[in-house]
């Protein structure tokens, strides 16, 4: 309230946001803008633009005609900047179409809205043309209340009952009820209804439950609304979340403590269920897969359209799972065949986990997140990396280049076609050794047919024999005589 | 003969004289001191980036040099002198830009404060001198380059609420220091200072000094709609340089003391119009050694006038969201010469620029465009363009400005 009333006393009519502001008030006024659009088509999401507004604390200049600088002394035009009268309209708006409970506190919240705009004298013909003073959605805000008010308490009085009899009971209850309200104390409020309605009729105790009840939805709703913003502002990625400590991962799951509450949120319901999760992923006690079950959790959230809590826990779990399918491969790639077949098996897992994940969702709710078909793409195509033997390397015959009428020319062929398999995909390191076992071989063994020392075909064959070496060494050195295994010998 | 060279070597001594970087500068005639919204300001006038969003600028530009242009016709019997041509040339190497600055802004909308860092490259001399022993001879070419690294900060202190109307709105305050770097290129067409060994002296040296700047900024009046007035003042410190060659042997430059102060001008409402008007004073007469001739002239000390406009011109129906900034000036600038006859030309030590000078100041004038368009968070982006004439050869430069 405090914030409210320095930024209240700050505001006048015409106001200027310097060069170095812009970047926070070009943004704000579209959102004002956009909300200003949706007042009468989509009240709720109008409503969650002029939240954004005026809940920046970067914004201090408001419910005023504003320009903005955008080169020294070279400004906008003037923008009637109203997010209090334009949000106060749409929970008019809102109020509508909702609940009489429901309505009446939008009714609530909106002649809050517009008192506070009206209080900064915005007087109608000062604006631009078309914008009327919020006097004027004051005075509607509150026969519009006064209405629903109206509506609600003759629908809670039974037409048999004397008016008379009930209305002390109901005005004695009502304050201390709603401050409880205030105070966010819904459960308190309505075991309040039990211990001190006694002289409430039962249906007005009906509609202070429903009251209290609706009162929390509210609240839920709007504490959804921000654990969204939470959520997805601190964690766009895993590095985001683990770069997190567990105080801060608390404060953005922050949710309200279930002993206060008559009513339940899907969003807050999820936050709670899904910490554990997050956290074990967040202390790399869980694996990133370990969301995926709070990824499906979160397509009840919201069902419909894009999902936000569904997309930051799927971010979250692919991008950790494609580092692990990505740390299999490069395990394999050195690797023997046992550990290959091992990372092999975990990296199929993983992929199967995802496919597994997805062919679970409902193919609407998947059709509308693409990226989990994207993802589920992206993982398998790693998969590729994955080193495979050479099928040629075993159809090369050294032997038979001693019977062809020219062993060097039979050598040196039988080199480039073994050299052609060099290139290309990933190998195991099995058909390595014998790849670069045979083009060392070949190598020297021409060399030596030409009649050149052994250390002169060891240099000569020095490049494979280096690839030799890393690959574990050739497979055996006698078979080609003392010479070819001197030549072996100097392999470093 | 002579009198072509001697011309084209003073137009190159003029054009030294200004050091205005940047394409918006050279538009608008290379008065700049009171701008506040181009990070060139971190060179021209560091209070000027007090109020500056953080930003990037740079520029390239052409500078007028005079190559010596040595032919068949110089050999004897014919005889003449070799010619310096004037050419339009970049900075050596071509990548380097004239200019390239940063600024980050720090404050908060009250108080408003900026880091600075800049390299700039404003001078490019170069031209041929004369012999020791006889100063109507082209004895050798003279190059000499000046670049400078600044590290600012500035900080504004607001007299009325931003936004409101009143005169003596802000003050603006920066410091600069720098880091200054030079390099001499002198070549002697034939052995001279160093006859009696039989060697032309052929050096390419480079030193390094420190330096400084410092500049303020006044909001003079505003009345936030249709008139706004600011002041600026700037001064950038001379550096001395310490070549490992004797100025008795070849001419050499420090960077010279400059004192500015400029006028901006905005018309608003109705004529998008800015004005602006600058005077500059640049020390060359204690950045050279003195002249040791018998009748020997010093270069001097000189002033420079410039006026610049920028209108903002804005076609929504063909260009949307763009804004046009054509943009014109004009200047009037001394030579550091007092006298347009050869024999009493400036010289140091005794070499004395071998050119015939026939003006004594020389009026440039200038046009350009700029293009500015904005990011959808308003962060302003343009492209810059200004050519300027009246020179021996017309310049060029170009420029990008990128609020980050």
């Amino acid at each position: 309230m405090g914030l409210i009333a320095a930024i209240l006393l700050l505001c006048q009519q015409d106001r200027t946001a310097l060069r170095t502001e812009k970047a926070d008030y070009f943004p704000a006024i579209q959102k004002c803008k956009d909300g200003e659009g949706m007042i009468d088509s989509d009240p709720k999401t109008a409503i969650e633009k002029f939240d954004e507004v005026v809940n920046n604390p970067k914004i201090k200049w408001i419910e005023c005609r504003l320009r903005v600088e955008e080169r020294p002394s070279e400004y906008t035009a003037y923008y009637a900047f109203l997010p209090f009268q334009y949000r106060g309209r749409a929970k008019i708006n809102l109020a509508k179409k909702s609940d009489p409970d429901i309505a009446q506190k939008l009714l609530n919240e909106a002649v809050a809205d517009l008192q506070r705009s009206a209080k900064e004298g915005i007087v109608e013909g000062s604006l631009k043309e078309g914008v009327k003073s919020s006097d004027e959605f004051l005075k509607a805000a509150k026969a519009e209340l006064e209405a629903v008010a109206a509506k609600i308490k003759a629908a809670s009085v039974p037409k048999t009952a004397e008016p008379a009899a009930v209305e002390p009971a109901v005005v004695k209850f009502r304050p201390a009820f709603l401050r409880l309200l205030d105070d966010l104390k819904f459960k308190a409020a309505r075991d309040f209804i039990e211990s001190d309605g006694k002289g409430l009729t039962e249906a007005e105790k009906k509609r202070f439950r429903d009251d209290a009840e609706a009162g929390c939805r509210t609240y839920l709703g709007e504490q959804a609304l921000k654990l969204r913003r939470r959520i997805t502002s601190d964690i766009r990625s895993i590095q985001d979340l683990q770069s997190l400590g567990a105080g801060e991962l608390d404060a953005s799951f922050a949710v309200p403590r279930p002993d206060d509450l008559v009513a339940t949120h899907p969003a807050i319901e999820w936050a709670r269920a899904s910490l554990a999760a997050f956290e074990g992923v967040r202390s790399r006690k869980s694996p990133a897969e370990s969301l995926l079950a709070a990824a499906a959790a979160a397509v009840a959230v919201e069902p419909d359209g894009e999902n936000q809590w569904f997309g930051t826990a799927v971010t979250v779990a692919f991008q950790g799972m494609r580092e692990s399918v990505r740390g299999c491969v490069d395990r394999a790639r050195d690797a023997l065949l046992p550990e290959r077949q091992k990372e092999r098996a975990a990296a199929d897992d993983l992929v199967k986990k995802w496919t597994d994940f997805a062919a679970k969702l409902d193919p609407k709710f998947r059709d509308a997140h693409p990226s989990v078909a994207a993802h589920g793409k992206e993982l398998a195509q790693l998969l590729a990396g994955f080193p495979v033997d050479l099928a040629d390397v075993d159809k090369a015959d050294l032997d038979a280049c001693f019977a062809a009428a020219s062993p060097e020319a039979a050598l040196a062929s039988i080199e480039k076609s073994l050299k052609g398999l060099e290139s290309g995909k990933t190998v195991t390191r099995e058909s390595r050794r014998k790849l670069y076992h045979l083009l060392f071989t070949a190598t020297a063994l021409r060399a030596l047919v030409e009649g050149k020392t052994e250390d002169a075909a060891a240099a000569e064959a020095e490049a494979y024999g280096l690839e030799l070496v890393k690959a574990g060494g050739p497979v055996e050195t006698k078979k080609y005589g003392p010479r070819m295994e001197g030549v072996f010998s100097k392999l470093r | 003969m002579r009198t072509t060279i001697a011309l084209l070597v003073l137009s190159a001594a003029a054009y030294a004289q200004d050091q205005q970087v940047g394409a918006r500068t050279k538009a608008m005639g290379g008065s700049y001191t009171a701008f506040e919204d181009d990070p060139v300001s971190v060179w021209l006038n560091p209070a000027g980036i007090a109020t500056q969003p953080d930003a990037l600028g740079i520029a390239y530009q052409t500078y007028t040099t005079y190559d010596l242009d040595i032919t068949p016709s110089i050999l004897p019997p014919s005889g003449d002198e070799p010619v310096g041509e004037p050419v339009t040339g970049w900075t050596d190497p071509a990548l380097i830009p004239s200019y390239l600055g940063l600024v980050f802004h720090l404050g908060t909308p009250e108080s408003p404060q900026a880091f600075g860092f800049c390299f700039t490259a404003p001078y490019q001399l170069k031209f041929p001198v004369s012999t020791t022993f006889d100063t109507d001879i082209v004895g050798a070419r003279f190059e000499q380059v000046f670049y400078r690294f600044r590290a600012a900060y500035a900080r504004d202190f607001r007299f009325q609420p931003a936004g409101t109307e009143g005169f003596l709105t802000h003050l603006s305050v920066g410091l600069a220091v720098d880091l200054a770097v030079s390099r001499l290129v002198f070549r002697e067409l034939a052995p001279d200072s160093l006859a009696v060994f039989g060697v032309a002296l052929d050096e390419n040296l480079s030193d390094v000094g420190v330096g400084g700047g410092a500049g303020l900024l006044l909001g003079v009046y505003d009345n936030t709609r249709n008139f706004k007035v600011n002041l600026g003042l700037a001064y950038q410190s001379k550096v001395h340089f310490n070549f490992s060659l004797s100025p008795e042997f070849a001419p050499q430059f420090d960077w010279p003391n400059q004192y500015q102060a400029g006028l901006t001008v905005y018309l608003l409402d109705g004529m998008p119009l800015r004005i602006t008007a600058d005077v500059q004073r640049i020390e060359w007469d204690g950045a050279t050694a003195d002249s040791t001739l018998p009748d020997g002239h010093n270069f001097e000390d000189l002033n420079n006038y410039s006026l610049g406009v920028e209108y903002a011109l804005k076609i929504p129906s063909l260009f949307a969201g763009v804004t046009f900034y054509p943009r014109a000036g004009i200047r009037r600038q001394d030579a550091p010469w007092q006298s347009t006859n050869g024999q009493e030309l400036p010289a140091i030590r005794n070499r004395r620029m071998v050119i015939r000078p026939d003006e004594e100041v020389y009026t440039v004038g200038s046009f350009g465009l700029g293009i500015g368009w904005s990011s959808e968070a308003g962060k302003s982006r343009s492209f810059d363009f200004a050519f300027d004439f009246g020179g021996d050869t017309n310049n060029f430069a170009m420029g990008f400005t990128l609020e980050m």
